[in-house]
């Protein structure tokens, strides 16, 4: 990060040591508020309920969070450029369902994941199709394929759970249940992909090239940018991450059901719009994504410790959401006084 | 002409955090005044237009319509007060029908709220007719060319009584014979009516044509006010640039090299049909064609970005086929698309990433962007482009238009493109921008010995900038003549009907 210097005058923004002006830009950042509304929230919550920084605690919310914050790490990319995924919590439960009977039948384990992650990955060629080839709105297909996998789920379990397709002790389970020096399996793996994305959309051709879609789809496309290729491989990419948590959640649960990952679209899209990532496209980090799934967990759990109404929950997830647009409206200057 | 003022603005000023966008503007209109309103880009036209409809409140100073100084403005009662501002993109209802636009919000109604349509479309029709339009009040907006949309605005303007009409570069968007029209349809509501124009334009040439009196503002105040007969344009580009400016266009001695490029027999776009046109090393060649003659379907063509496009294109000697905008990329073409907010540019985006975008295997070190590579290639193109960027993290939508659009060359020098296609590249950029991007295709031109193909409905732009040029009518060429020999009467009678 050097100066640039221009034949122009420098303005204003740029003055001061490269220190500064990174110092500034974290304060800035839209991230930044996210970290520090965690940090209240988790204040507010341990004074409120002691109970909520117990390891045992901690050790479960950063478990719970795992699953829909792998989903997040897809969605986070469709969003990017500017489509939106309703199929994910469908993709994770055909996901699910699907491992776990080609576990029952005997396959070895890495075939059964491979064989449920293929089933996911059709799915997201399929809402890539239907978006690039037939040009439909990305709302359409990925409603279609959220009926369609659901279907799809319950055809395979016949209603009924899939259990004990692994003997009990199975190195399968420790993906979902295990731990690693004390950290839940499923958090790790989902703090390493969360760098791996952050990685790839930060530092990668790929990346810019989502961010380019996003922000201007013609402009993409006469820069040289396969706008079609691009849209298909994130959806199938979000495909994968939904069908991940799906697959990790079965290992978790030692038991697969066709209703899982029922609902859980919203959560999804709700960590991510928290978390930043703009609706509309060109706008969203891993970061971000990342404390928005963190803010949707301890919400759930905070709410649960200091004894509100279960059935009520929802009212806080759905405040917290407009909460946090409104901040970052304020923070970009919408309603500036014109 | 009455000497009673129709509107008045007295000591007008408005700012934003950070910027003062309007010091002390006081400017006033005649009862069928023709005002012209001048500047460059950022010298404050836009935020007096917003203050004139309501958009915007100003800080100081007052706003008085036919005597009547508005207390608190609000579009609602500038509207009422009879004052119009048409802007350049139009607010327009796409899908609905041109006489639901004109009528918009005052829908004639029969008893039981349900909409009078018969009554609609008759009065619709009277206006259009009392314009001189031939636009069916039935069709849908999104059916109408740019130049019969600004109508119906006018229309709708109309139909609300208004006095004061505000053009904010209405020709921006039209052809020579639709400007034309448009100057008649002003030239009568100004003369029968005594409706009061203020009209905002880049091109002096209208300005000239069609006001009596010219305001020029810079940096937020107004620095000249007389009338059109008293002024030349020398003295009024001096005005609104603060400097001397000489010629706009430069002058240059091109060294013609090889053909870089020939197409034959190309057919595009529904409209483009057996067009053949070359291209040289070092040659500037200029495309001209009013709205709709195919300009832009060609360039796209040419760029590999309109897949049904017929016809052999060589680039180098070589006979190629492209079938998208990166195999354009791949081949050494570069496309400066016509609209670049549209098309060209990530406004939300930095600089930097608008510059890179096309030329990213440049910044790879492994499977990551390298820092280092992508700062010291972005600082080079913005130092060698003169950009006027505080840093490369600035978003681009911070930027001038001028400025802009060196981002999107920059992009393609970048790329390494041998030739460019650039498809009315000054278009909304003020004087002084022009004459930088005037300056840097020449110089591409000549040190690199770029083929460079400018498609233009600037004739001034087309005759002063290019070594050869193409005339274009209804999708086929109709002329290639020599920039230097032949005359604007010429070169119009190729583009229009004879």
């Amino acid at each position: 990060m050097n100066d640039v210097p221009t034949d122009a005058k420098v303005d204003l923004s740029a003055k001061g040591s490269v220190g500064g002006r990174f110092i500034r830009s974290i304060l800035r950042s839209r991230e930044t508020g996210i970290a520090l509304a965690i940090v209240i929230m988790v204040m507010v919550l341990a004074i409120l309920a002691p109970s909520f920084l117990s390891a045992d605690n901690v050790s479960n919310n950063a478990r719970n969070m795992s699953f829909v914050g792998l989903a997040v790490l897809g969605e986070a990319l469709v969003l990017i450029i500017g489509g939106i995924d309703l199929s994910v919590g469908s993709i994770w439960g055909v996901t699910a369902v699907a491992s776990a009977a080609l576990m029952g039948y005997g396959l070895p384990t890495p075939v059964a994941i491979a064989g449920g992650l293929s089933l996911a990955a059709l799915f997201g060629l399929f809402n890539g199709l239907c978006i690039t080839w037939l040009r439909m709105p990305p709302f359409v297909p990925t409603l279609a394929t959220m009926s369609i996998a659901r279907a799809t789920a319950l055809m395979i379990t016949r209603g009924r759970s899939i259990d004990e397709f692994r003997p009990i002790g199975d190195s399968f389970f420790e993906l979902g249940g295990g731990s690693i020096l004390g950290i839940p399996t499923p958090f790790l793996l989902f703090v390493v992909l969360s760098i791996i994305m952050w990685i790839v959309l930060d530092r990668t051709v790929f990346g810019r090239r989502l961010y380019a879609i996003g922000g201007n789809e013609t402009a993409a496309r006469l820069s040289g940018i396969e706008v079609d290729r691009m849209k298909i491989m994130v959806y199938v990419l979000s495909a994968l991450f939904a069908g991940l948590a799906g697959l990790v959640e079965v290992s978790y649960l030692s038991s697969a059901i066709a209703n899982q990952g029922t609902g859980k679209e919203l959560n999804v899209i709700a960590a991510a719009v928290i978390g930043g990532t703009n609706l509309m496209g060109g706008e969203g980090t891993i970061l971000g994504v990342f404390f928005g799934a963190i803010i949707l967990e301890i919400l759930r759990n905070g709410l649960v410790l200091i004894g509100t109404d279960a059935y009520s929950q929802g009212i806080f997830v759905g405040l917290v959401i407009i909460i946090a647009v409104f901040i970052d409206q304020l923070r970009k200057g919408v309603w500036r006084r014109k | 002409m009455s000497e009673k003022n129709v509107l008045a603005l007295q000591g007008i000023s408005k700012s934003f955090p950070g910027v003062k966008a309007l010091k002390d503007v006081s400017f006033s209109l005649a009862a069928g005044e023709i005002r012209a309103l001048v500047g460059e880009n950022g010298a404050g036209k836009s935020t007096l237009m917003k203050i004139l409809s309501g958009a915007y409140t100003a800080n100081a100073g007052t706003i008085s319509v036919f005597g009547e100084t508005i207390e608190h403005p609000s579009p609602a009662t500038m509207i009422g007060k009879g004052v119009a501002v048409i802007y350049q993109e139009m607010a327009q209802a796409p899908h609905l029908s041109v006489a639901e636009n004109v009528l918009l919000g005052r829908l004639p109604r029969r008893a039981g709220g349900l909409v009078d349509w018969p009554e609609a479309r008759r009065q619709t029709a009277a206006v259009l007719a009392r314009l001189g339009f031939d636009i069916d009040p039935r069709a849908r907006i999104d059916t109408l060319s740019v130049a019969k949309r600004q109508m119906v605005e006018i229309a709708r303007a109309l139909t609300r009584n208004a006095r004061i009409i505000v053009l904010d570069e209405p020709s921006a968007v039209l052809a020579a014979s639709e400007i034309a029209q448009l100057f008649a349809i002003i030239r009568k509501l100004s003369a029968e009516d005594g409706v009061a124009f203020v009209y905002i334009s880049h091109r002096l040439v209208e300005v000239f044509d069609i006001a009596e009196t010219v305001t020029v503002m810079r940096d937020g105040e107004v620095v000249h006010q007389c009338r059109t007969d008293e002024i030349d344009s020398e003295t009024l580009i001096r005005h609104m640039v603060g400097r001397e400016v000489g010629d706009i266009f430069p002058k240059r001695v091109p060294k013609i090299g090889a053909e870089a490029l020939r197409v034959s027999g190309l057919s595009a776009g529904g409209l483009v049909q057996d067009a053949s046109l070359y291209v040289r090393r070092g040659e500037i060649v200029g495309l001209f064609g009013l709205a709709g003659a195919g300009r832009t379907e060609t360039l796209k063509a040419l760029f590999g970005a309109d897949r049904a496009a017929r016809g052999t294109l060589t680039l180098d000697g070589k006979a190629i086929h492209l079938a998208s905008p990166r195999d354009g990329l791949a081949n050494g073409l570069g496309l400066v698309p016509e609209d670049r907010k549209v098309a060209g540019l990530f406004l939300k985006q930095s600089v930097g990433f608008n510059i890179t975008i096309s030329s990213m295997r440049h910044l790879v070190t492994g499977p990551l962007l390298s820092r280092v590579k992508e700062n010291a290639i972005v600082d080079t193109i913005i130092r060698r482009l003169r950009v006027k960027t505080p840093n490369a993290h600035a978003a681009v939508q911070n930027l001038s238009g001028g400025n802009q659009q060196k981002c999107v060359i920059g992009r393609l020098v970048g790329a390494e493109c041998s030739i460019i296609l650039a498809d009315e590249p000054t278009r909304g950029v003020d004087v002084g921008a022009k004459r930088e991007i005037y300056d840097l295709l020449f110089e591409l031109s000549d040190s690199r010995q770029l083929a460079i193909l400018i498609a233009s409905s600037e004739l001034p732009e087309i005759l002063n900038l290019c070594d050869r040029v193409y005339v274009m009518r209804e999708g086929r060429i109709t002329a290639e003549l020599d920039a230097r020999r032949t005359s604007e009467e010429e070169v119009m009678r190729y583009a229009t009907h004879n």
